[in-house]
C-alpha cells in the first residue's frame, strides 16, 4: 500500500463512542482498577505490620530488649510505610513533562529514586527486624547458620524486587533512547 | 474550563484514545485498563491545559505519554466482580476491515516511539507539531518518518 492510502485506511478506523457518565466515572480515582489495587496492598501491609509491631512490643519480651533494638524495629517498619505513600503518589504521575521525551527522562529519573530508596528500606527492614530478634541472644554458630538460612528468604523477594525494577527502568531508558537517536 | 467541557471534549476526540489504544496493547483486557488510565492522566493534566495549543494535538501528547509511561499488569485475566465489563467496553474491541486489522498489527510491530510517529503521521499533524509532542526536532522527525515510512510498507505486503 502507498502511503497515501495507508493515511486514509488510518482515518477511516472506525471507533466506539463511551458514553460520558463511563468517561465521567474513569477520571475519579477510586474507580481506578491499578490504583485501588495499590491502595489495597498498602492498607493490607499496614494492618500486617501493626500487628506485628504490637505482638513484637507487648508479646515479645520488648521491655527486657535494649531500647536501641526497639527503636531501630520502629523505624525498620515505619519507614518503608511512610515511603509507600510517596510510591502511590508516584503511580498516578504518569506525565512529568511538557512533550514526551522530557516526560520520560523525569520520570525515569523519580522511579530510579523511587526503586534505590525503596530496596534500602527493604534491606533496613530486613536488618532491623532481624536485630531486634537477635539483640538479647546469645549467638552461637548453630544460631548464626539458622539466621541465615532464615534470610536466604528475605533476599529472594528482594532480589525480585530489584529484578522488577530494573526491568522496568530498563523498558522506559529503552523507549527514551529510541526516541532521541537521529536515526 | 469546566468538567463538562472537559468530558464533551474527550468524547468528541475519543477516536485518538481508541487507536493509541489499538497500536499500544495487544490484549482487549490491557487496552481496556490502557483507555482508562489515559482518561484518568488526561483529567490530572487538565488544569495546565489552558488552550494554547489544540486539543487534539494535547490528548495526543498526553495519551501517547500515558501509553509509553505505563506498565503492562503481569496477572492473569481474572475479572473481578467489581469491574464486569459492561456493553460500552466491549465496544473498545471491535474490529475493522482486514486492511485496516493488517495496518494496525503492522504498526505494532514497530518500536514504541516509532508508533507515536507514525500515528501522528498518518492523522496529518505537522512536523512542527509532531516534533512539539515528542520533543524532538523538526529534521529528526522527518529523517525518522522516512525510514519508519518504507518500514511500514515492507510489513504491510
Amino acid at each position: 500500500m502507498e502511503i497515501e492510502e495507508l493515511r486514509k485506511e488510518w482515518q477511516s478506523i472506525k471507533t466506539p463512542q463511551i458514553a460520558l457518565d463511563r468517561i465521567k466515572d474513569m477520571t475519579i480515582e477510586k474507580s481506578h482498577p491499578v490504583l485501588s489495587g495499590i491502595r489495597k496492598q498498602l492498607t493490607i501491609e499496614l494492618i500486617g505490620w501493626s500487628a506485628f509491631l504490637i505482638i513484637c512490643f507487648t508479646g515479645l519480651d520488648a521491655g527486657q530488649k535494649p531500647i536501641l533494638a526497639n527503636t531501630i524495629l520502629l523505624m525498620a517498619v515505619v519507614f518503608p510505610m511512610i515511603f509507600n505513600i510517596y510510591g502511590y503518589r508516584l503511580s498516578k504521575e504518569l506525565i512529568a513533562g511538557p512533550d514526551i521525551s522530557s516526560s520520560l527522562k523525569n520520570r525515569i529519573g523519580s522511579l530510579k529514586r523511587f526503586a534505590i530508596i525503596s530496596v534500602l528500606l527493604r534491606i533496613m527492614l530486613i536488618t532491623g527486624v532481624g536485630y531486634f530478634f537477635i539483640s538479647t541472644v546469645n549467638i552461637t554458630q548453630g544460631k548464626l547458620m539458622l539466621l541465615g538460612a532464615g534470610s536466604m528468604f528475605l533476599i529472594f523477594p528482594l532480589y525480585m524486587l530489584v529484578r522488577i525494577w530494573t526491568k522496568r527502568i530498563g523498558k522506559l531508558n529503552d523507549t527514551l533512547r529510541l526516541l532521541k537517536e537521529h536515526s | 474550563m469546566s468538567e463538562r467541557e472537559f468530558l464533551t471534549m474527550i468524547q468528541d476526540n475519543q477516536r485518538i484514545i481508541h487507536k493509541v489504544c489499538r497500536i499500544y496493547r495487544d490484549s482487549p483486557e490491557d487496552r481496556e485498563d490502557l483507555f482508562q488510565e489515559i482518561v484518568f492522566q488526561l483529567w490530572r493534566s487538565y488544569p495546565s491545559f489552558r488552550g494554547g495549543s489544540k486539543s487534539s494535538t494535547w490528548l495526543y501528547r498526553v495519551a501517547l505519554n500515558t501509553a509509553m509511561a505505563s506498565f503492562r499488569k503481569n496477572k492473569p485475566n481474572v475479572i473481578s466482580a467489581e469491574y464486569l465489563p459492561d456493553i460500552q467496553f466491549e465496544d473498545i474491541n471491535y474490529e475493522g476491515n482486514e486492511r485496516q486489522e493488517k495496518l494496525l498489527a503492522s504498526i505494532r510491530q514497530l518500536s514504541e516511539p516509532d508508533r507515536a510517529l507514525i500515528a501522528l503521521y498518518l492523522d496529518e499533524l505537522s512536523y512542527q507539531q509532531i516534533a512539539g509532542i515528542l520533543g524532538i526536532s523538526e529534521n529528526n522527525v522527518g529523517v525518522k518518518l522516512n525510514r519508519i515510512k518504507l518500514k511500514l510498507q515492507k510489513l504491510i505486503k
